[in-house]
């Protein structure tokens, strides 16, 4: 077979075999192919190359659909208001939420790996928050008003981002008495320092439209102050003794 | 080269990215419908017979998870391909380091061209097939990716993180190679 020299229109014709080309290259490579037996022998070839593509399944085009990361737009939107999705679903969902919409962004390799940095963040700012009440050096223990139990509260889930790994920080009254407690102790003489508001039915439209707004600007960047406990006023349920 | 069909391509997966960049959750159907088809069949040429479906999935959200770092030098397609090429080359070596077997090599190629031969009708289609399991894995990709996907040497170098040159040579090599084996 006579190969062809002329290297421009031999590179062509996998285009031309694909009907790619537009009116004026076409017609070149066509009076081309009229006298060159070599790129006619070719185009033969490719001709047959492009019939033999297999033909695979279609994969399931409405579940990749499905696991594709949010449109921007729409992900700015739920971005910029956490407030509303969690008067929606409770304060558990401030976290929850958020967290499914920004990992639906990355393949699901990726995510795992990326879930690991709010439970390592939260870990640093436990130990630095411990460690800022140790060299404070305070030697004193605040009781706003009774004893220490053990009883978790949502709020206090709510502030630990909801996550499985984190033990909840805050140690509480019960139910019937809900308490704010702020503690400070000498190095050694307490293991977890916790801040907790008490059960949220004990509190007011507007006590809890402030804690709202507090956990919106809270950042989860690494503060050795303790919260600050909610203003509490008289009558509100978080100030009933 | 004057390629009208790619331009063409260009600009509606051009525009149809930007609807889907205005929230236009449609828009991402529209370019997985267009494209998942090619991705499924390159992921056949790399000697994926498993999970493909997972493979082009995997490939649709690490594409559009990272659509911003599209700067449309290339085809949508072609950078979906080089997408998909990454996480097969990435899968192939995580399982390399878990003992499998499984590394790149053109025996492995060989054999998943077999496999896929079995999908194709036509007789004179199958005898093409066989001369490409001949190939050397690099002489088959860039064939492939010429000849049945339409990609130009540039876009086919990018793919195969690979020279124009290199890739040209490749293809004329092939081409002797499968014409030789066909006049046998």
């Amino acid at each position: 077979m006579t190969e062809c020299l002329n290297t421009e229109l031999q590179d062509l014709l996998p285009d031309f075999a694909a009907d790619a080309l537009d009116d004026v290259s076409a017609a070149r490579v066509a009076a081309h192919i009229e006298v060159c037996r070599g790129c006619a022998g070719d185009l033969a070839v490719l001709r047959l190359v492009r019939q033999a593509r297999p033909r695979v399944p279609v994969p399931d085009i409405s579940r990749i659909v499905a696991a594709l990361p949010p449109a921007p737009v729409h992900a700015a939107e739920t971005m910029r208001s956490p407030v509303p999705a969690a008067r929606a679903h409770g304060l558990q969902i401030v976290g929850g939420e958020h967290e499914q919409a920004r990992h639906a962004t990355v393949p699901p390799s990726m995510s795992i790996r990326r879930a690991r940095g709010p439970v390592f963040g939260q870990s640093v700012f436990r130990l630095a928050a411990t460690l800022g009440v140790i060299v404070a050096g305070g030697a004193s223990v605040l009781v706003a008003r009774h004893g220490i139990t053990d009883v978790p509260s949502a709020t206090t889930v709510a502030m630990t981002g909801g996550s499985d790994t984190t033990r909840p920080m805050a140690v509480t009254a019960p139910r019937d008495r809900a308490e704010t407690v702020a503690v400070a102790a000498p190095a050694g003489r307490i293991e977890t320092v916790s801040v907790s508001y008490g059960d949220l039915g004990d509190y007011s439209e507007d006590e809890l439209e402030r804690m709202l707004d507090r956990l919106e600007q809270w950042d989860g960047t690494t503060s050795t102050e303790p919260l600050p406990g909610v203003p509490i006023l008289p009558g509100s349920g978080g100030s009933t003794p | 080269m004057i390629d009208a069909t790619q331009q063409e391509d260009a600009q509606i997966d051009g525009l149809l990215i930007d609807q889907w960049k205005a929230g236009d959750q449609r828009a991402a159907t529209a370019i997985v419908e267009r494209h998942a088809e090619a991705l499924a069949r390159f992921a056949g040429r790399l000697g994926i017979i498993e999970d493909v479906d997972e493979l082009v999935q995997d490939t649709f959200i690490r594409a559009f998870s990272a659509i911003e770092s599209f700067r449309a030098e290339s085809s949508f397609r072609t950078w979906l391909f080089t997408i998909e090429r990454r996480l097969v080359i990435d899968r192939r070596r995580a399982q390399a380091r878990r003992g499998q077997d499984l590394e790149i090599d053109d025996m492995h190629a060989a054999s998943g061209f077999d496999a896929l031969d079995a999908l194709v009708a036509d007789e004179a289609a199958q005898r093409v097939a066989r001369a490409m399991a001949r190939l050397t894995r690099m002489q088959r990709d860039v064939f492939t990716l010429r000849v049945q996907e339409g990609r130009s040497y540039k876009e086919i170098a990018e793919i195969l993180g690979s020279t124009e040159g290199a890739a040209r040579v490749h293809y004329h090599n092939a081409m002797r190679a499968v014409k030789e084996f066909l006049h046998d």
